[in-house]
């Protein structure tokens, strides 16, 4: 592209000097043209004894006013030279001689060169000659005087365009790295990083400064938001298992004690969830990965549902493919413990549902399907959220955090979670990277 | 039991005591590390409480100190941090047991207890596991109870093990699931208690007395006499 746009620029400046040059060259033969003819007219109406001294006059004239050379020359009849500083009768083509044309090189009066003349030869009234040109070197000189400005001209504008170019390269390429740092920043989500300053140009170093002052305001601000809910569930984890300390030091043993005792562990459980669920989101390089059998993983919590399942007719169907994978063995439990959970928990009695565990190029996949109320399209997003019940679902025991921690823990293996409708029922499809990256 | 807390929150360390106190043990206590250890190396305890932040020298430090020293007693490691993480360097670093704060007094209890014989029972190698009229035979995997063979599936069976492993122990759900299961998990929904169920209906339903008892608010456990 570099190598087009100074191609092109080259054509245009040599075709801009070119027009030029001839511009000039017209202009100025033309000019001398008239002039010329003009001239030739006034000596055929004047006497030949007015003649001599009006040539004289125009030649000191010209020689005073510009550094044009100018020839000319009274010739007689017989073509001697009468009058002018020229010495000989010009060798010219006579058909066309009053239109300006080259001459041989003539000698010229009180010139030791040469010079390359062009003029026209007029024959006067009377027979004699009159013979006006213009030195060529003199013009050429004029010429390349305007050829030489124009260039300059031209080349100062080259200059300008190629500069401003290479500036607003400059610029964006150091815009561009300023915007892959922060697209980089925000996928990984670390925002402990900050945009390194290495631009030379204040007003992006302003940006940059700008820029990394907004990270340490959003990071203090996740990390006191963090700190408050985290507290939050500190303390009221705190005075909760005070409280369930209390009932069990109640000195009964009757009914009334189980059933309290029974909602003081379900709250203690949300809140744990709730703080299990903030820290898996918050594990940014987890050493917690080993080489996992994901189909055993999913065996066990079939196998730990199934007399539950039992108890109300359920079966549960299974195809596991045998799928090796890095990942925290226990949150997969986890995982798979709450999609089964919410399976069984959402169908009818007598029912079924389906567990499969497959691997597909770089990528493992565990599905699971039910035949149940299913989750209405507006809500397929809403549902991975902490706490979200559907309202058809508000009275099924449950604490609306289990797809949270599923979708937790997906993320932080890098994988995708999807929900489908199984018409009726739902169908929860997880992918997994089979391989982590090394941090 | 003779217990040692080394425990710097004070309204955690006086209820554990009391709590233990009542149910008749012996209770020495430090409010700070280097205490902690100096009473842990120079006294004999049937197992240790230790917190894991403490002033002057943290928990894990004391444990490294107290293994590398040919210390094997006991010790349960209270800690406010609950990530799978930090458990096993708890674990990795000496300690026997991992509690996180804040904790049922019930589960602590079991858990003490648990440690405490399972200190003893090191070295003995058992073939079968008998309780009552119940027998478990670990080579063959068979169970008979009352002369009558009763047919386990292999879950049913660890977790009958494990019962008869702390028989007069409570057990409670957690610790069935990190030993029978093997997995920190946090069930949504009562599955362990349908599992229980299951296995007394094999076990307990025709036979008298019931073996597998229900310990309200902290698990169950089987008894050696009714």
């Amino acid at each position: 592209m570099a190598a087009m746009f100074t191609i092109s620029l080259m054509v245009v400046m040599a075709s801009l000097l070119y027009i030029t040059y001839n511009y000039v060259r017209e202009n100025q033969v033309s000019a001398y043209q008239g002039q010329f003819e003009r001239y030739s007219l006034m000596m055929s109406a004047a006497p030949q004894s007015v003649r001599s001294t009006m040539l004289e006059a125009l030649l000191t004239e010209e020689k005073q006013i510009g550094s044009l050379s100018l020839v000319a020359g009274l010739f007689d009849a017989d073509k001697n030279p009468t009058s002018g500083n020229l010495h000989d009768f010009p060798a010219i083509n006579t058909a066309e001689m009053t239109q300006m044309q080259s001459w041989e090189p003539v000698v010229v009066k009180g010139q030791d060169q040469t010079p390359t003349i062009v003029g026209s030869l007029f024959e006067l009234q009377d027979g004699h000659w009159l013979a006006l040109g213009i030195d060529t070197a003199s013009t050429q000189s004029v010429n390349w005087r305007v050829m030489f400005a124009s260039a300059t001209a031209i080349l100062f504008a080259v200059f300008v365009v190629v500069f401003s170019f290479l500036i607003g390269l400059f610029v964006v390429s150091r815009v561009n790295t300023i915007t892959d740092t922060a697209q980089q920043l925000m996928k990984t989500g670390n925002l402990s990083e900050r945009i390194p300053v290495d631009s030379n140009w204040d007003d992006l170093g302003k940006l940059v400064f700008v820029l990394n002052r907004m990270l340490d305001k959003m990071e203090a601000n996740v990390a006191s938001i963090k700190g408050v809910s985290d507290s939050i569930a500190h303390d009221l984890r705190t005075p909760l298992t005070r409280l369930r300390n209390q009932i069990e030091d109640l000195n009964q043993h009757d009914d009334l004690k189980d059933a309290l005792l029974n909602e003081a562990d379900s709250l203690l459980s949300i809140f744990n969830s709730i703080l299990r669920i903030s820290s898996i989101e918050n594990e940014r390089n987890p050493d917690q990965f080993e080489s996992i059998s994901l189909d055993d993983i999913t065996w066990d919590a079939i196998e730990l549902y199934q007399p539950i399942a039992e108890d109300r007719g359920m079966t549960i169907s299974a195809k596991l493919q045998p799928v090796t994978l890095t990942g925290d063995r226990h949150l997969l439990f986890q995982s798979c413990a709450n999609l089964i959970d919410n399976a069984l928990k959402f169908s009818p009695d007598n029912s079924s549902i389906n567990v499969l565990v497959s691997s597909e190029g770089d990528q493992a996949c565990i599905t699971v399907s039910d035949h149940g109320t299913g989750i209405s399209p507006e809500n397929r997003s809403q549902v991975l959220r902490r706490l979200f019940r559907e309202d058809q679902s508000r009275n099924t025991p449950g604490s609306g955090l289990g797809l949270a921690l599923v979708a937790a823990v997906v993320e932080l293996h890098r994988g995708t979670i999807t929900i489908d409708d199984n018409t009726p029922g739902t169908i929860v499809t997880l992918t997994l990277p089979l391989t982590q990256p090394v941090v | 039991m003779k217990i040692l807390v080394i425990e710097d929150d004070a309204q955690v360390s006086a209820f554990v005591r009391k709590g233990l106190q009542e149910q008749g043990h012996t209770v020495d206590f430090a409010d700070n590390g280097k205490d902690g250890l100096f009473l842990a190396t120079t006294e004999a305890y049937d197992v240790l409480i230790v917190d894991r932040m403490l002033p002057e020298l943290d928990g894990i430090s004391i444990l490294k100190t107290l293994r590398a020293s040919e210390n094997d007693t006991p010790a349960l490691i209270l800690s406010a941090l609950n990530s799978v993480d930090e458990r096993v360097k708890g674990l990795r670093s000496g300690g026997d047991d991992y509690l996180v704060k804040p904790f049922a007094f019930s589960e602590l209890l079991a858990r003490l207890e648990v440690l405490a014989t399972r200190h003893l029972r090191v070295g003995t190698q058992e073939t079968q596991l008998t309780v009552q009229d119940l027998s478990l035979d670990l080579l063959s995997r068979k169970v008979v109870r009352s002369g009558v063979e009763i047919a386990l599936q292999a879950r049913e069976f660890r977790l009958l093990e494990y019962l008869l492993r702390h028989v007069d122990q409570v057990v409670t759900r957690t610790m069935l699931l990190e030993h029978v299961w093997d997995y920190h998990f946090d069930p949504q929904t009562n599955v362990i208690d349908v599992h229980i169920s299951r296995l007394r209906q094999k076990i307990d339903k025709e036979f008298e007395p019931k073996l597998i008892k229900t310990v309200r608010g902290a698990g169950y456990m089987v008894s050696s006499n009714s």
